[in-house]
């Protein structure tokens, strides 16, 4: 894929890499805490719980985290916009279901 | 909309009358441990916006389901959807499949039963922004991003329902906490107010579109 733009690429590819690693870092700094007791609560094995739970901290986002390296290292990103009204409907759900996130959270300070 | 939420949650924060965007706030942390610390208000805010798992996926796919990139051109994308498809699998297993099994975690979790749990619109909302991402990650996997819907235009009345849908939506989003939380006067004015401004913007944007359509077609 030819790139025009790989600095873009690297941009949002470092933007997302500081969002990921700050939350893997408060989330293994203690903010797990109160989960992994409901899980055991819920499971009734602490062991398990905490298997879970980690698992989903130490092996979905590194390999997230391994993939914006990558686009750091070789950008290969196509940023032009897609006309398909499925793909659309899917990021504008993504996308709003953020703000609405952060509608709540504001109302919650 | 994302910077809406930007100026309302970092810069402005309508709803806390005493927020300001250069002071600072003391927290504890890790929670229970003693240990406290003094950040400003700024860098606290960011973080709080943007790094929670379903702010920063709902960025991340949502930016990258917009455009032409597929797991069949770009290697760094097919080793994110990996990623993002493992982490949901392991979300739906240890939060809503516990919680549709048992009651318990999220329940829990937010101080709620199952049943005002599940009645709760933003419990949905996150649910299926989860559940969209998990199915677009396996998706484009498998199949690439090749045509999941005709390509034919919107009739009128397919545009019609799409916007009163936004509509509603603005209006749910912006001002439907501020009863479900307690209805402060202020919040509400607020949430009006906000509600007013992005269908504002929402009617321009649509508008813009259909004077560059007009212009396209001449």
């Amino acid at each position: 894929m030819p790139q025009s733009k790989p600095f873009l690429n690297r941009i949002f590819a470092i933007f997302f890499v500081i969002l990921t690693l700050t939350y893997m870092w408060t989330v293994v700094n203690g903010l797990a805490s109160t989960p992994i007791q409901l899980l055991t609560d819920a499971l009734g094995s602490r062991l398990f719980a905490i298997i879970l739970f980690y698992s989903t901290v130490l092996i979905g986002l590194p390999i997230i985290v391994i993939g914006l390296f990558a686009e750091i290292w070789k950008p290969s990103l196509d940023f032009t916009l897609n006309k398909d009204k499925g793909w659309r409907t899917m990021s504008i759900h993504s996308v709003y279901s953020f703000c609405f996130n952060q509608c709540l959270l504001v109302d919650n300070i | 909309m994302i910077a809406a939420i930007v100026i309302f949650t970092i810069f402005w924060n309508p709803f806390n009358p005493s927020y300001s965007v250069l002071g600072s706030r003391t927290f504890e942390f890790p929670l229970g441990s003693g240990n406290f610390h003094t950040w400003p208000n700024l860098f606290w805010e960011f973080l709080s916006t943007f790094c929670m798992e379903t702010v920063s996926f709902s960025l991340l796919f949502g930016f990258l389901f917009m455009t032409k990139s597929t797991p069949q051109t770009s290697k760094s994308y097919k080793i994110m959807l990996f990623g993002v498809a493992a982490f949901e699998v392991f979300v739906f297993t240890q939060l809503y499949l516990v919680f549709f099994v048992t009651g318990g975690v999220a329940g829990i979790y937010y101080g709620l039963t199952r049943m005002e749990l599940l009645t709760s619109y933003w419990f949905h909302w996150n649910f299926w922004s989860e559940l969209v991402i998990l199915i677009s990650a396996i998706w484009l996997l498998k199949k690439g991003k090749e045509h999941i819907s005709p390509t034919r235009p919107w009739t009128p009345r397919e545009k019609r329902f799409v916007s009163i849908f936004v509509v509603l939506a603005l209006f749910v989003t912006f001002v439907t906490p501020s009863f479900a939380m307690g209805a402060n006067p202020r919040k509400v004015f607020t949430s009006l107010i906000a509600f007013v401004l992005v269908t504002a913007g929402y009617i321009l944007y649509l508008r813009h579109i259909k004077k560059k359509k007009g212009r396209e077609l001449r």
